[in-house]
């Protein structure tokens, strides 16, 4: 009986150990995030500043949010959002008293952003073609998550 | 007798479990009731005046193209997303009124036959992310600002970011404020430190 306690305690033990804060061991703290446009060669500026032009990747901290605002000359700009949401895995967190889950958030590593991939759908600033409702078409691509 | 046994273990560890629940509560910070901030625009110092007699006037439009009137989320102590914050201002308004502020205390007089600043606010925001016994709380803030004459040219047209960003220890209302607040002065510094766009409102 005793011996059946004992091995229980090391079971849970090494099950904490062992998907302790996993999130912030396996993928870090940060993501990379592809832009791109159609038409490609917009200029992007994001929340924080940065700039580049599409098609390009940047690198950003899993638990920020992202605003990002497309600009091409003869279109009409768009602003499209990827936002940061609690990633599932951090779930087995929850077994060892949430202090893993602390970790994990507190770190940033609990993290996903919504879209790995964001593609701003461009619309001519003149002359838009048939549905497009004189409006900018923005469309997300999300490969799943 | 094992029985009875049985239904005190049961009750001890329903008591621990118990115990458990309402000490973590407290940590995670819930709040789940919707936050309201009075924005405020703190004027730029050392200010000269830039504008000649003969500057055209200056009319200021703001549109809003933000895709909703939230202007941040509480979080919890797991930095799960629990209630909005909300301004009690029409911040459009108020971006309009920091504009003219600016404009007026560089000498240029407001008026409709003149320039026109075109201001297209997309985003106006404050996000809570967690850190280490602290937080972060970031504000951003993106506008379209241009200049457009009366007879139609774009002589300034520039994608303004702003972004203030400090430590907190409450995912709280006031330290949104603080921060969008902030967010809210380096957005238009950037804008009325930008020689391009005072040269295009010096002329017609």
């Amino acid at each position: 009986m005793r011996l059946i306690r004992i091995v229980w305690v090391f079971a849970l033990a090494a099950i904490s150990v062992g998907i302790c804060s996993c999130a912030l061991l396996f993928q870090g703290t940060t993501e990379n995030i592809n832009i791109q446009s159609d038409p490609p060669g917009a200029a992007v500026t994001l929340n924080s500043g940065e700039k580049g032009v599409t098609p390009f990747s940047v690198t950003v901290p899993r638990d920020e949010d992202l605003q990002l605002h497309f600009d091409k000359p003869g279109y009409q700009s768009v602003n499209l959002t990827d936002n940061s949401r609690v990633e599932g895995i951090i779930a087995l967190d929850a077994i060892p008293f949430l202090i893993p889950w602390a970790i994990d958030a507190a770190a940033g590593a609990g993290y996903e952003h919504q879209q790995s991939s964001v593609t701003a759908h461009l619309a001519p600033e003149s002359g838009t073609t048939a549905g497009d409702s004189g409006k900018a078409r923005s469309q997300v691509s999300s490969p799943s998550r | 007798m094992s029985s009875g046994n049985q239904g005190n273990r049961g009750l001890a560890i329903f008591r621990i479990i118990a115990s458990l629940i309402v000490a973590i509560l407290p940590l995670t910070g819930c709040a789940f009731t919707t936050g309201h901030v009075d924005l405020s625009y703190q004027p730029m110092t050392k200010v000269t005046k830039v504008a000649q007699p003969d500057s055209p006037s200056v009319n200021v439009e703001v549109s809003d193209k933000r895709p909703n009137p939230v202007v941040g989320e509480k979080i919890n102590g797991f930095g799960m997303k629990t209630a909005d914050i909300v301004s009690n201002n029409d911040i459009p308004a108020l971006l309009k009124s920091a504009f003219e502020t600016e404009l007026n205390s560089r000498g240029f007089t407001a008026g409709r036959n003149g320039n026109t600043v075109h201001v297209q606010l997309d985003n106006f925001q404050n996000q809570f992310t967690l850190g280490f016994a602290s937080g972060d709380a970031t504000a951003s803030i993106g506008m379209d600002v241009s200049i457009v004459r009366a007879d139609g040219a774009v002589p300034y047209k520039q994608y303004i970011t702003a972004q203030t960003k400090d430590w907190i220890e409450v995912a709280g209302e006031d330290n949104a404020q603080r921060m969008l607040d902030a967010a809210l002065h380096d957005a238009v510094a950037k804008v009325f430190n930008d020689n391009a766009f005072i040269d295009a409102l010096e002329k017609r």
